[in-house]
């Protein structure tokens, strides 16, 4: 009788922690441009999105991720996670942003911002975010974001008040992730944005090595 | 020599997609061609691009800056610019760009009518 709840409780244990570390180590690529829930912008999320020159002021032109949005959704570009027993690594090809997650609650949240380049260079785009597992989820919160843009083409904004939600589920081969972005001051109801990603252990991320998109000189070769 | 590279160019990037920048946003559907001198090339991230002087009847120059996906992007599906020199008279094609004297690459045809196309799924 002992010994049959013993077993039960290892069983249990190792049950749990199977649940608890839900598999989503690899690399992974962009399978299709995804959905996006309607954008209702309130009265101050159209004053920024009114503000955004597209061909101006996309921050992709100068090597910074718009957002966590702009970077899970880059074609082309393999994104390799990693888990450990105390945190999240993601590096993302694009940009060589490498993006450190703790494992925990709210308390392991930090004013440092989690997304660096090869260079040693913080992003607050990216926001302060912290991970857990629910069952065969990881899920992501994200805070502390510094102004950017949700969709780079339309200008979508995010602001220090937005938090952001990453659920990150496999389902086969697909790596689904349903990104929520809740700001009632930017929007009239959460920003509900989903990615699907495929299963690319055999590709590997090169070094990206970013050269700022400069228009100047060319706009000079013609104003001559 | 140069058209079966071409040929392989082909084969081999048999799945490429959209540029970095939203390319959707960035640059019209007009397709338009422009004909001239390769100036510069530049095989980077976030985005590659050739540097094309056109010179009109009357002798007046313009620059085209012909942009395309970055080079990371190109290299995995073993796509290069290398057949893309400098002095080569070419006409390149593609979606005419919001800004002015842009294009996002489609094709780049040489004088002996062999054509280059660094992403053939992406028109």
């Amino acid at each position: 009788m002992y010994l049959r709840g013993l077993v039960g409780i290892i069983s249990l244990a190792v049950f749990g922690t199977a649940i608890a570390q839900a598999d989503i180590s690899g690399t992974w690529m962009l399978n299709g441009p995804g959905t996006e829930s309607d954008i209702l912008l309130s009265a101050e999320g159209k004053r920024l999105q009114n503000e955004y020159e597209l061909l101006e002021d996309d921050p992709s032109l100068y090597c910074t991720p718009a957002s966590s949005s702009r970077i899970w959704a880059n074609p082309g570009a393999p994104i390799k996670i990693e888990q450990t027993q105390t945190s999240i690594l993601i590096s993302y090809e694009l940009f060589d942003l490498r993006r450190e997650i703790p494992l925990g609650d709210e308390s392991a949240l930090t004013d440092q911002p989690s997304t660096k380049n090869l260079n040693g260079t913080f992003f607050p785009e990216m926001g302060s975010s912290f991970a857990s597992y629910d069952g065969e989820r990881l899920i992501i919160e994200s805070r502390n974001h510094a102004y950017g843009y949700i969709r780079t083409s339309r200008g979508i904004p995010q602001a220090p008040s937005t938090t952001a939600v990453e659920v990150l589920e496999v389902e086969g081969d697909i790596l689904h992730i349903t990104h929520t972005y809740i700001d009632e001051s930017i929007f009239e109801k959460p920003l509900v944005l989903e990615y699907f990603l495929r299963r690319a252990d055999d590709t590997v991320l090169n070094v990206y090595d970013c050269t700022e998109a400069n228009y100047n000189w060319f706009d000079e070769l013609n104003a001559n | 020599m140069k058209k079966i590279l071409l040929i392989a160019v082909l084969l081999s990037a048999s799945f490429l997609v959209s540029a970095h920048h939203s390319t959707a946003a960035n640059f019209t559907q007009e397709i338009i061609s422009v004909e001239g001198t390769i100036e510069r090339v530049r095989f980077q991230n976030p985005h590659s691009s050739v540097l094309i002087r056109n010179t009109d009847d009357q002798g007046e120059e313009t620059f085209w800056l012909i942009e395309s996906v970055g080079r990371t992007t190109l290299e995995r599906q073993g796509v290069s610019f290398d057949l893309l020199e400098v002095g080569s008279m070419v006409k390149a094609t593609g979606r005419k760009g919001r800004r002015e004297f842009t294009m996002y690459l489609r094709d780049i045809e040489f004088e002996d009518g062999a054509v280059f196309v660094p992403e053939p799924d992406l028109y």
